[in-house]
């Protein structure tokens, strides 16, 4: 079997009152790609914006790519492989504002161009990037007054955890 | 360097308020059919005599039985689209979002629809180079939530500056059927409430979307025929209805429920691919 392209997608709007999501889900299905719904954030207000962040992944490049190409009408986008954006923790175990609360599937991190492995403890995390320069997801408990977080989504990769692939 | 459409543009300051719906037309002094860019138009087409006495009496019907007060952007020749307005921007309140245009012919209408509201008050909102949205042939207000096409002419991701800019809420409803390229040739939002609709434009999401927004007894859905005679495209003044002649049923109908009915002849429009709504833009 060739080895499976990863590509990560994400939508964004009133993707659940307008049955977009369901819509991007079903034509996944539709074209038998492998997937995984990394992240979902619903909107509280009525004119707040959800998110979803969707890893796919298919052996055949040809197929999935025509699948990304029928996502891009809803609006479902590959991630943008920007840098990541940091914020410094002021207070011990205390989130700052624009820190972000990841889940624990494994991760990786673009930093300074490079992707980073996430080593994973516990659940609340955080996205640490320690002086050595190593990315570590740690409880927001654990956090201490300067250290470095990861802020908001950009330049975060969420790997997904089903199914057969391989990385090139 | 000074704007070329200095002289071309009035200078009417911000709106009055008058009490009274305000709607922004433009006549057909240079409406033609010169390039097809939807499946109705026909090149070649248009009796312009015919389009202006048609475009009179629809200014009249809005101006003189429904009570509402039309505001000019003044036609530009090599421009024959302009005449659509609705097309030109989405309004709420003092904001006006401008349409870009999917295809190239009708982008130069873009700086002069963005220098009119400029002019008259409006905080004006432009998109990027690379995403098109065309104003409210794709966004029509229904209560305290936006019902917005896309696919054929307006992206998608157009519908975040809506709610960015409004703080209204978007239903993205993507439209299936090429002949009804805009989402204001098959729904029509009107003021109490009720909603007609042509239920063949869109796929099984949109019509769960209309089902789970619009109560039962509210909705007004249209046949095949009616929807290719643009009734769904119709003005909606207070309780007046002003839309294309030939469809009586919708007309008995929607009078059934209190409405006020006008049929007015657009077929010259139609050989564009639009119709009342087409040729107006609610600006207040």
């Amino acid at each position: 079997m060739q080895p499976a392209q990863l590509t990560v997608i994400e939508l964004t709007g009133h993707i659940i009152d307008s049955l977009t999501l369901a819509k991007v889900i079903d034509t996944i299905q539709a074209h038998q790609c492998e997937y995984q719904i990394n992240d979902i954030r619903i909107g509280r207000e009525k004119n707040d914006f959800s998110t979803a962040q969707i890893s796919l992944w298919d052996g055949d490049s040809a197929k999935l790519n025509a699948l990304l190409e029928q996502l891009k009408t809803y609006g479902a986008n590959p991630v943008e492989e920007t840098d990541i954006e940091t914020v410094t923790c002021q207070q011990d175990g205390i989130l700052p504002p624009n820190g972000y609360i990841r889940f624990n599937p494994p991760m990786e991190v673009k930093h300074q161009g490079q992707w980073l492995p996430v080593a994973r403890e516990g659940q609340d995390l955080t996205i640490v990037i320690e002086p050595s320069g190593k990315a570590r997801l740690i409880q927001v408990s654990a956090l201490k007054a300067g250290d470095r977080l990861v802020a908001g989504k950009n330049g975060v990769k969420v790997l997904p955890t089903v199914g057969e692939m391989a990385y090139a | 360097m000074p704007s070329p459409l200095q002289e071309n543009m009035p200078k009417t300051g911000p709106l009055q308020n008058t009490g009274k719906p305000h709607i922004l037309m433009s006549p057909p002094d240079y409406f033609t059919v010169d390039y097809a860019i939807n499946p109705w138009m026909i090149e070649g087409s248009v009796d312009r005599d015919n389009a202006r006495r048609q475009w009179d009496n629809l200014y009249n019907a809005i101006t003189q039985q429904a009570g509402a007060e039309v505001h000019i952007i003044p036609a530009v020749e090599g421009l024959p689209d302009l005449v659509f307005t609705a097309n030109a921007a989405f309004v709420h309140d003092d904001t006006a979002i401008i349409a870009h245009y999917k295809y190239k012919e009708r982008q130069p209408e873009e700086p002069f629809c963005e220098e009119w509201f400029r002019n008259n008050g409006y905080r004006t909102v432009t998109l990027p180079e690379d995403l098109f949205f065309e104003g409210a042939g794709d966004a029509l207000k229904w209560q305290d939530r936006v019902f917005a096409g896309y696919r054929t002419r307006t992206d998608i991701i157009s519908h975040q500056v809506i709610t960015r800019e409004t703080g209204l809420p978007v239903l993205s409803m993507e439209l299936v059927d090429n002949r009804f390229y805009h989402i204001d040739v098959c729904i029509c939002p009107l003021y109490d409430g009720h909603f007609i609709y042509f239920p063949g434009a869109f796929d099984e999401y949109g019509l769960r979307v209309i089902e789970a927004n619009i109560p039962e007894s509210k909705r007004v859905p249209v046949t095949a025929e009616e929807a290719a005679r643009f009734a769904c495209n119709a003005v909606n003044i207070n309780d007046t209805v002003i839309f294309n002649k030939g469809s009586d049923r919708l007309a008995e109908e929607l009078q059934s429920r209190g409405f006020q009915v006008i049929q007015v002849d657009l077929s010259e429009f139609l050989k564009s691919g639009g119709s009342s709504k087409c040729l107006t833009l609610r600006i207040a």
